[in-house]
C-alpha cells in the first residue's frame, strides 16, 4: 500500500497543470480509503474535465432517481424481493472506476458509451419490473419474454411491440461488475444444492439465483440456448425449474453449432433460427414481421461499422478514445441488445469523437508504453484490471478477444444471405467465439495482435473455464513460438467470485512481469500494490 | 457361483487398449478406429475392412504429459487417454472420430494431431459437430454430419466401402451384439441374478474395445453359460443399486460398490448399455446411414440437450430403468471437472430424491470420482453408508406395513 502523502505541488508542479487536470502522474491510488477501491474524495482532473465528469455523474443519479420514480411502490417491493437488484445502487461506483484517469477526449467518448449502457440498463431494468408476476400482472406482463443470458435479441424485432430481456444479465453477469462480493453469495447458492465449485462461477451464478428463485416472472415462454459454452448450456438445465416454472412456460432451446465456421454446419444455424422464429409466432399468436425484423438489422450494421472504423483507427493510430474497460463492456452489451435507439445514438457520437481525435491527432492516452490485446474470457468482478494496466503501467489495452464478437455485417438484401450471416451473428458470441470450434480459433490472438499493432498480450486465465484449461499446453507451446514478437503476461481471475483469485493476484502477476522481466517503472507507483478485498 | 469361462479373459482384453483381438485384427489388415464419445454411431466403425475401438486408459494414474497440456482443472478421462496416447498406447489406431460435444474431449482430441501422436502418416482426425437437439431434422443433419465428416474422408484416405450393402452388415452385426448383451444385462433384473454387475460391466467394456466379428462369439458362449448358470442359494447383496453417470470405463468402481453390498442391477453410464444396446431398426424407406444416424440421436441420454422435453425425459428415463431393474437406489457419479455431469449428478440427484414431476422418489448416492478410484476408501465408506441407508429404509418400509 502506497504510504507517502504526495502533495499538491509535487504532483501538478504549475498551477495551469492543476487546472487542467494534465499532470504527469495522477497518483490515483492515493485517493483510495485503505482496504478497499473507494475514492476519499472525487477525482480532480482538472476543471473542465472534473465538471464535464461530476455533471455525468449527477446525470446518473437523476436517471437512477427517475427509475424508482415510475413506480417507487413497485420498485421498492423489487428491492425487498430480489438481493441482486440492491447491486445497481452502486452503479455511480461502478463508474467512477471505469472512468479513473480519464482526460479530454477519452473521458467524453467513455462517458458517451457509459450513458449508453445506464440508459439501457435503466429501460431494461424497468421493462422487467413492470411485466413481474411477482408483484401483479401489468398488461406489459405477457409481452414481454425471457432470453438466455447470451441469445441476442435480434428475433424479437420481428414482433413489434413485444420485449426480450436477456435475464441472467440483468440478474446475474451485471452483480460482480456493480459490487464484486454480491455474486459470491449466489454461487454459494447453486453449490450447496450440489454442483460442483470447481465449475465456471458465471453458469454457478444464474444458477444460484434461480435457486433463490430471485429471476422475475414474466411471459410465457423462455428462449435458452447453449452459447457461450458446456458449462452455460448446463445451466439451463440447472434453471429449468425456476425459470420454466416447472414448465408452465414453454421452453426453446435456441442452439448454435459448435464448429460454427465449417461450411457443413451452417445448415444447422440457418434452421435454428426459423425455428426460433416459428416457436415465437406460436407462442406469441401473431406473424413475423420481416421488415421491421431487417430495419433492426440494419441499425446493427450502422453501429457493427462504426465499430470496424474505430478498430481501423485503433489499429493504425494511437487516436483511439474509449479506454479499455469501457470499449470492452460497450461492444459485449451491444451484443446482446443489438442496434437499439442508445446503440447508435452512442455509436454516432463517438464516432465523431474519434474522428476529431484522428483530425486533429488528439491522443487520448498518452502514458502509453505498449500496445496490448487481452484474449481469453476476462474477469467481471475485476474488469477494470486492464484499466489499472494502463494507469499503472502504461500497457493500453487496445482490443480483447470478446470484443471481436458479433461484427459482421449482415446481408438484408436476400433472405437466404441475411439468415445465413445472422447465424454465424449468433454462433460468435462473447466468450464462444475464439474458444470453440477448434484450437485455430484461440490462435487467432496471433494475427489480431499484429493486426492492432500489440506488443503486449494479456491472457486471462479464468481458473474456472474448462475450454481454456484443455488449451493450456497448446497456448504455452504457441507462446514460446512468438516471444520474441510479445510480451505474454499472464493475467489470473475467478470471473464471478472474487474470493477464490482476488483483483489483487491478478495485479500482482502484472507487477511481477513488469518489475522482473520488463524492469520497468511504474507510471503511477500509488497504483502498483493496493489492497481492496473490501471494496467493490 | 463358478466363474464365467472367459472372464479371466475378458479381464485380460480391458487391461490394455491395444489388446489381443486389436492385435489380432490389425494382424489381418484391418483398420482401427477410434472413438471417444457415445454419439459416435458404432456400426459405421465397424464395417468390413475396419473396426470400431473405443478408448480408454486402463492402469493411467499419473496424467502428467496430459496435465501439462490440460491442467489438473481437466477431467481426468480426457487426460488419461491423452496420457496414453503421449505413452503410445494407441498406435495402432488409424483415424480417430472425435466430436465437438464436450468442450473437454474436443480438446484432448485435438493434440492428437497437434502433438503428432499418432506415428502414422495417414493418420486421420474427424470432428463431427453434434446437433444439441433431437429430432428428425436433426438426426437427418446428423446424417449429413456423417456423411461428410466420417464416410467421405475414410473412403478417400483408406478406401473403406460404406456402400449400403457393408453397412446393413455392420448393422446386422451390431444388433447381434446388442441382442446378445442386453439379454445378458436382463437376467440383472432376476431377484437372485446369475450375474453380477461386475461381471456385466466387464463383458460390456469387452463389446465396445474389441473387434466385434472377434468378439462376437465369445459373448455368445458366455450368454450360452449363463443361461445355465447357477446361482447363489439365495442373493448375495444386500441391496439393489443403479449406477447413473460419466465416463465410468473402470469396472474396479463396480466391483467397489459390489465389495460394499451392493449389486449393480443398472448401468446408465457412458460406457454402459443403457441407453447403447438397443438394435438399429432400418424402417421402410430409409438407408442403412439415416437408419444409424436416427438411431445414434434419438436413444442417446446425455445431459447437453436442453428445453423441457429433454430435462423432463431424462429423469423420467433413470426413474423408468430403476424401476425396471428393480433397483432400490440410485448411484449418481460424476468425473471430476466434468461439466455436464457436474450438473446433470446435482438436478437428477434433486429431482429423482424429491420424486420431482417423477410418480415417485429414489434414494440417491452422489459421488464425484478420479478415472482411477477402485481402491478409494473414502467412496468404499461412502457405498457402505448408503447400502445401511438402503437396508434401513427397507426394514422401516416393512415395520410400515405390519
Amino acid at each position: 500500500m502506497w504510504k507517502r502523502k504526495i502533495g499538491l505541488k509535487e504532483q501538478y508542479g504549475t498551477i495551469g497543470h492543476f487546472l487542467k487536470g494534465d499532470e504527469a502522474c495522477h497518483y490515483l491510488g492515493q485517493r483510495y480509503i485503505e482496504g478497499t477501491n473507494f475514492y476519499a474524495r472525487r477525482e480532480w482532473r482538472g476543471v473542465r474535465d472534473t465538471s464535464f465528469a461530476f455533471a455525468h455523474w449527477l446525470k446518473l443519479w437523476v436517471k437512477m432517481a427517475g427509475l424508482v420514480a415510475r413506480n417507487p411502490v413497485r420498485l421498492a417491493r423489487a428491492f425487498w424481493k430480489y438481493r441482486w437488484l440492491s447491486a445497481y445502487l452502486g452503479t455511480p461506483m461502478m463508474v467512477d472506476r471505469w472512468l479513473e484517469g480519464d482526460r479530454g477526449m477519452a473521458l467524453r467518448a467513455d462517458t458517451a458509451a457509459v450513458e449508453c449502457m445506464i440508459d439501457d440498463t435503466v429501460s431494461a431494468l424497468w421493462k422487467m419490473i413492470r411485466a413481474d408476476r411477482t408483484f401483479g400482472e401489468t398488461k406489459w406482463t405477457d409481452t414481454t419474454i425471457t432470453f438466455d443470458y447470451t441469445l441476442a435479441k435480434h428475433i424479437i424485432y420481428g414482433f413489434p411491440g413485444i420485449e426480450a430481456m436477456n435475464i441472467p444479465q440483468y440478474c446475474a453477469f451485471m452483480m460482480p461488475l456493480l459490487r464484486k462480493q454480491l455474486g459470491c453469495y449466489y454461487i454459494d447458492q447453486a453449490i450447496s444444492c450440489g454442483i460442483p465449485g470447481e465449475m465456471c462461477t458465471l453458469p454457478l451464478l444464474e444458477t444460484g439465483v434461480a435457486v433463490e428463485d430471485e429471476y422475475p416472472d414474466f411471459g410465457n415462454c423462455w428462449l435458452t440456448t447453449n452459447t457461450p459454452c458446456d458449462a452455460n448450456m448446463m445451466d439451463n438445465n440447472a434453471m429449468w425449474r425456476a425459470i420454466s416454472n416447472d414448465g408452465q412456460k414453454a421452453v426453446h432451446p435456441f442452439t448454435t453449432p459448435m464448429m460454427y465456421d465449417d461450411p457443413t454446419t451452417r445448415e444447422l444455424g440457418v434452421h435454428e433460427i426459423y425455428e426460433a422464429i416459428h416457436f415465437l409466432e406460436d407462442q406469441l399468436g401473431r406473424p413475423f414481421n420481416w421488415d421491421t425484423f431487417k430495419k433492426h438489422l440494419e441499425h446493427t450494421n450502422e453501429f457493427n461499422r462504426g465499430s470496424h472504423e474505430r478498430w481501423d483507427i485503433y489499429a493504425t493510430t494511437n487516436n483511439g478514445a474509449l479506454n479499455p474497460v469501457v470499449q470492452g463492456m460497450w461492444r459485449i452489451y451491444f451484443y446482446q441488445q443489438g442496434g437499439n435507439k442508445y446503440f447508435l445514438r452512442s455509436n454516432k457520437k463517438i464516432l465523431r469523437i474519434f474522428e476529431k481525435c484522428v483530425r486533429r491527432n488528439i491522443q487520448p492516452f498518452t502514458h502509453v508504453r505498449h500496445r496490448a490485446l487481452a484474449w481469453s474470457c476476462g474477469s467481471t468482478y475485476n474488469a477494470n484490471v486492464i484499466l489499472w494496466l494502463y494507469n499503472c503501467w502504461g500497457i493500453l489495452t487496445v482490443i480483447n478477444m470478446d470484443s471481436l464478437t458479433g461484427h459482421n455485417l449482415v446481408d438484408t438484401s436476400d433472405e437466404a444471405l441475411m439468415m445465413a450471416d445472422l447465424a454465424d451473428w449468433y454462433a460468435r458470441t462473447p466468450m464462444r467465439t475464439h474458444t470453440v470450434g477448434g484450437n485455430r480459433h484461440l490462435m487467432q490472438m496471433w494475427e489480431t495482435a499484429e493486426k492492432f499493432n500489440c506488443d503486449t498480450i494479456i491472457m486471462y486465465d479464468d481458473i474456472g473455464c474448462k475450454g481454456m484449461a484443455g488449451a493450456q499446453g497448446l497456448l504455452e507451446e504457441e507462446m514460446r513460438r512468438h516471444s520474441d514478437r510479445f510480451h505474454i503476461i499472464w493475467l489470473p481471475h475467478s470471473l464471478m467470485d472474487c474470493r477464490i483469485v482476488p483483483s489483487s493476484e491478478g495485479r500482482k502477476a502484472v507487477n511481477q512481469y513488469m518489475q522482473n522481466v520488463l524492469h520497468e517503472e511504474p507510471v503511477d507507483p500509488t497504483l502498483v500494490d493496493f489492497d481492496d478485498e473490501l471494496g467493490w | 457361483m463358478r466363474d464365467l469361462k472367459h472372464l479371466a479373459y475378458f479381464e485380460e482384453l480391458l487391461r490394455e487398449a491395444n489388446n489381443a483381438l486389436c492385435r489380432q485384427a490389425c494382424a489381418e489388415g484391418k483398420l482401427a478406429l477410434a472413438y471417444n464419445c457415445s454419439y459416435i454411431p458404432e456400426p459405421l466403425l465397424d464395417v468390413e475392412g475396419c473396426f470400431g475401438v473405443r478408448l480408454r486408459a486402463p492402469g493411467c494414474t499419473n496424467p502428467d504429459l496430459a496435465t501439462y497440456y490440460m491442467t489438473n482443472r481437466s477431467c481426468s478421462y480426457s487426460r488419461s487417454i491423452l496420457e496414453r496416447a503421449f505413452e503410445g498406447g494407441y498406435n495402432f489406431i488409424s483415424a480417430l472420430i472425435g466430436q465437438e460435444c464436450c468442450t473437454t474431449m474436443n480438446r484432448m482430441e485435438q493434440y492428437f494431431e497437434y502433438c503428432e501422436l499418432i506415428p502414422n502418416d495417414r493418420f486421420l482426425f474427424a470432428c463431427i459437430d453434434m446437433p444439441i437437439k433431437k429430432g428428425a431434422w436433426y438426426g437427418g443433419y446428423f446424417r449429413r454430419q456423417l456423411e461428410q465428416k466420417v464416410v467421405q474422408p475414410l473412403t478417400e484416405r483408406f478406401g473403406i466401402d460404406f456402400s449400403e450393402q457393408r453397412l446393413r452388415e455392420a448393422i446386422e452385426r451390431h444388433n447381434e451384439l446388442c441382442r446378445i448383451i442386453t439379454e445378458i444385462g436382463n437376467l440383472r433384473k432376476a431377484e437372485n441374478p446369475v450375474i453380477t454387475g461386475y461381471e456385466f460391466h466387464v463383458i460390456q467394456l469387452v463389446s465396445l474395445v474389441c473387434p466385434k466379428y472377434l468378439i462376437l462369439d465369445l459373448l455368445r458362449e458366455t450368454l450360452e453359460e449363463l443361461n445355465t448358470r447357477e446361482p447363489e442359494t439365495k442373493p448375495w447383496f444386500r441391496a439393489r443399486v443403479m449406477m447413473v453417470g460419466s465416463e465410468i470405463d473402470d469396472p474396479t468402481l463396480t466391483k467397489l460398490v459390489e465389495m460394499c453390498g451392493a449389486m449393480v442391477v443398472a448401468d446408465r453410464y457412458c460406457f454402459g448399455s443403457l441407453p447403447g444396446r438397443e438394435p438399429i431398426e432400418i424402417q421402410p424407406g430409409q438407408d442403412a446411414l439415416e437408419a444409424i444416424a436416427q438411431h445414434y440421436m434419438l436413444h442417446n441420454e446425455c445431459p447437453r440437450p436442453m428445453g423441457t422435453e429433454a430435462t423432463v425425459g431424462r429423469r423420467e428415463y433413470m426413474y423408468a430403468l430403476a424401476q425396471d431393474y428393480r433397483a432400490e437406489g440410485i448411484i449418481l457419479e460424476n468425473m471430476k471437472f466434468c461439466e455436464y455431469w457436474g450438473y446433470e449428478r446435482a438436478i437428477a440427484g434433486k429431482w429423482l430424491s424429491e420424486g420431482h414431476m417423477l410418480p415417485g422418489a429414489f434414494p440417491t448416492c452422489q459421488i464425484e470420482t478420479d478415472y482411477t478410484n477402485g481402491s478409494s476408501g473414502q467412496l468404499r465408506t461412502r457405498f457402505q453408508a448408503f447400502v445401511e441407508s438402503l437396508e434401513i429404509k427397507r426394514i422401516q418400509a416393512a415395520a410400515g406395513k405390519e
